[in-house]
């Protein structure tokens, strides 16, 4: 709860003593409680200005040095490399000793210490004369931050890891390399991830943690896959958000707001934009094993990756299916069983398989692309009817967004006349339009949120 | 997590820290205290890196790419055996993959490795003679182009004085020498010359005029 709740809270309190609706001791016993959460409140200005104060003290540092001060001699430039890292040494134990725990002190620190790291192998780089070589810059830098992260268990030297591993495995990649090392690279910093997420008041900073590793992750999984097999990814990219936004239903299902569950926002909005991609006849053309890559930047043995994903993600997401759906109630329709709308959407991954079959074996792209139109229209409907069901607006309004993008990228690229073009709109815009007076009336008359 | 886990972490990261900037450094001194000096041709021109600085880019009169016998793979590590060159300076010898233990080398890895192809007129020798080929066949010469990284490609400098060492080189159109010590399959710069000074000496005086 925040400062502002907390005092709104304590006024009430006082109010409720005064009308006599509570008694003294359970007043104070209130006022006693919440005092407490309010010390206990991550300090926010002083974390984000002590943060940009370390980081402009670290950038200084950085343009001092690069400023190159050839008159001091290598033994002078050793001893400047390892001073920000000393600092850094000094002031974890001194904090140690002196029991400084707060956030405001650890978080400022983790990104000085991240800095001052970068500062000492770059002027390292700088007083030996080290060939250009970022890839390797930032790997070393990148693997120094793992201590970092876990002894201060900040965002900024998180934050940084995953930058920095992504950095370094898309330099990899184009470079003709494998990037295949991020994976048991960006697994050592899941535990750390998780410990934070159990921590009491560390929910801004485990749910920033968390956005960070899984935007970073999703943007991997594009550089990492070989693609050997043309259109492989579209399996993996929709197991992969298929298990985000299941994993996020089985773990956070009682979190509401897109911002506090990332998995299940980043598994839905990327699930949504793939299958939209999906329903032009585009992605279907020239796939399957008929056009397996080979050029000289291709590993053969790297490809064992991208066909594991394509099998281990579909099969994940089916897995978190079953557990996601053991623990919802069970709703029928007039004795229909209805199913969740995020069920539908956890299917993801096998229409797409079935839908890359008929287009790989088959040879038929316009049938895949109808394939996932009728299942992308089909998931909007059925969030659309969710969000009625249970009178949740922004339900309604995604459930909404999905059916006129599918229907707006179908009608587009169609070659039919802008006469029919219109026509159609104007209907879909007065169905929609009347759909929406008639649930906000519905809603009104049973007391929704409309 | 216990506050005295942390510790140990925080004390094992730091050092880990330590000793990956300490081998660093020690492994370039040995360089420099026991490695042999070698001199390479190269034309120096004013580049700038957000970290380091300015520098200037050594662009070597040493090809990197070389004709070979054999064919490596990508990534490989290889070793450029130091010669000496007939104009007094040093130049790459050969690449293999197993140098001798008398010989100076340089351990660097392929770029890329492609195979040399030779252009074969189809037509009469009077169609060849007059250069108008109607179709030309491509045949394997049994030999690959090899390109290799250059282990020291930037000489780092005082940001003012960058720009008027690669002003120095042009005006006296004359290439800079990279004196290295090599040891080890390590190679280190120890200076940058330019008409057999210290570059950083030439610029400075520049700079004074």
């Amino acid at each position: 709860m925040t400062s502002s709740k907390v005092k709104w809270l304590i006024r009430e309190v006082d109010a409720w003593e005064r009308e006599g609706v509570v008694d003294t001791a359970t007043a104070t016993r209130l006022r006693t409680r919440y005092a407490l959460a309010v010390a206990n409140e991550t300090p926010w200005g002083r974390i984000i200005f002590g943060s940009l104060g370390a980081l402009l003290v670290g950038l200084g540092i950085i343009a001092l040095l690069a400023a190159n001060w050839s008159d001091l001699g290598r033994p002078v430039r050793t001893i400047i490399a390892f001073m920000p890292l000393c600092t850094c040494a000094v002031l974890y134990v001194a904090g140690y000793r002196r029991g400084w725990s707060s956030r405001a002190f650890l978080e400022p620190l983790g990104l000085f210490w991240g800095l001052a790291i970068g500062v000492g192998v770059a002027l390292i780089g700088q007083t030996y004369h080290l060939p250009q070589d970022a890839k390797a810059f930032t790997l070393v830098w990148t693997l120094l931050l793992i201590p970092v992260c876990y002894a201060t268990r900040a965002l900024a030297p998180v934050a940084g890891y995953f930058a920095g591993l992504l950095t370094w495995v898309s330099m990899s990649q184009l470079a003709g390399g494998v990037g295949l090392w991020y994976w048991p690279l960006a697994a050592i910093i899941v535990p750390l991830i998780y410990s934070v997420r159990c921590e009491p008041n560390a929910e801004v900073r485990s749910t920033w943690m968390l956005w960070t590793a899984a935007l970073c992750c999703t943007a991997a999984l594009g550089i990492t896959l070989e693609k050997s097999l043309p259109g492989l990814w579209m399996i993996v990219y929709t197991g992969a958000f298929a298990a985000l936004l299941l994993g996020g239903e089985v773990r956070d299902s009682d979190e509401r707001g897109w911002w506090h569950n990332p998995l299940r926002t980043l598994g839905g909005g990327g699930l949504a934009v793939v299958l939209y991609l999906l329903i032009f006849r585009w992605p279907w053309k020239e796939i399957g094993w008929n056009y397996w890559r080979t050029d000289a930047f291709c590993h053969r043995w790297a490809t064992f990756f991208d066909f594991s994903l394509a099998i281990a993600l579909p099969v994940t997401a089916a897995f978190l299916l079953v557990l996601a759906f053991r623990r919802v109630p069970r709703r029928n329709w007039h004795s229909v069983p209805l199913l969740p709308a995020w069920a539908l959407w956890g299917v993801a991954p096998f229409m797409t398989a079935i839908a890359y079959a008929l287009a790989a074996y088959g040879g038929n792209d316009q049938l895949s692309a109808l394939l996932m139109t009728f299942y992308l229209a089909g998931l909007g409907l059925a969030t659309l009817g969710e969000g009625l069901a249970k009178r949740r607006p922004g339900t309604i309004n995604v459930g909404v967004l999905v059916l006129l993008a599918v229907i707006i990228g179908r009608f587009f690229s169609s070659d039919a006349s802008f006469t029919a073009k219109g026509v159609v709109f104007i209907i879909c815009g007065v169905v929609f339009l009347g759909a929406n007076l008639v649930v906000s009336r519905r809603m009104k008359q049973k007391g929704g949120a409309a | 997590m216990n506050r005295r886990w942390l510790l140990i972490i925080a004390l094992i990261g730091l050092a880990a820290q330590f000793s990956v900037m300490g081998l660093m450094i020690a492994r370039r001194e040995m360089t420099l205290r026991n490695g042999v000096v070698c001199r390479f041709l190269t034309a120096p021109v004013d580049p700038y890196d957000a970290f380091r600085g300015r520098y200037v880019a050594l662009n070597f009169a040493e090809n990197k790419r070389w004709l070979c016998d054999c064919e490596y793979v990508r990534g490989q590590r290889i070793y450029a055996v130091i010669g000496e060159g007939t104009n007094g300076y040093n130049v790459i010898a050969r690449l293999t993959t197993r140098p001798e233990p008398e010989e100076i080398y340089i351990r660097t890895r392929v770029l890329s490795c492609r195979e040399e192809y030779r252009q074969l007129p189809v037509g009469t020798n009077d169609v060849a003679r007059a250069g108008h080929f109607q179709d030309t066949r491509y045949v394997p010469t049994g030999r690959y182009h090899v390109c290799f990284a250059w282990p020291f490609d930037r000489f780092y400098m005082e940001e003012k004085l960058a720009p008027e060492a690669e002003w120095a080189s042009r005006r006296d159109k004359q290439g800079g020498v990279a004196v290295v010590r090599v040891w080890r399959g390590l190679g280190v710069i120890e200076d940058l010359e330019l008409g057999g000074r210290p570059i950083r000496d030439v610029a400075r005086e520049r700079l004074k005029r």
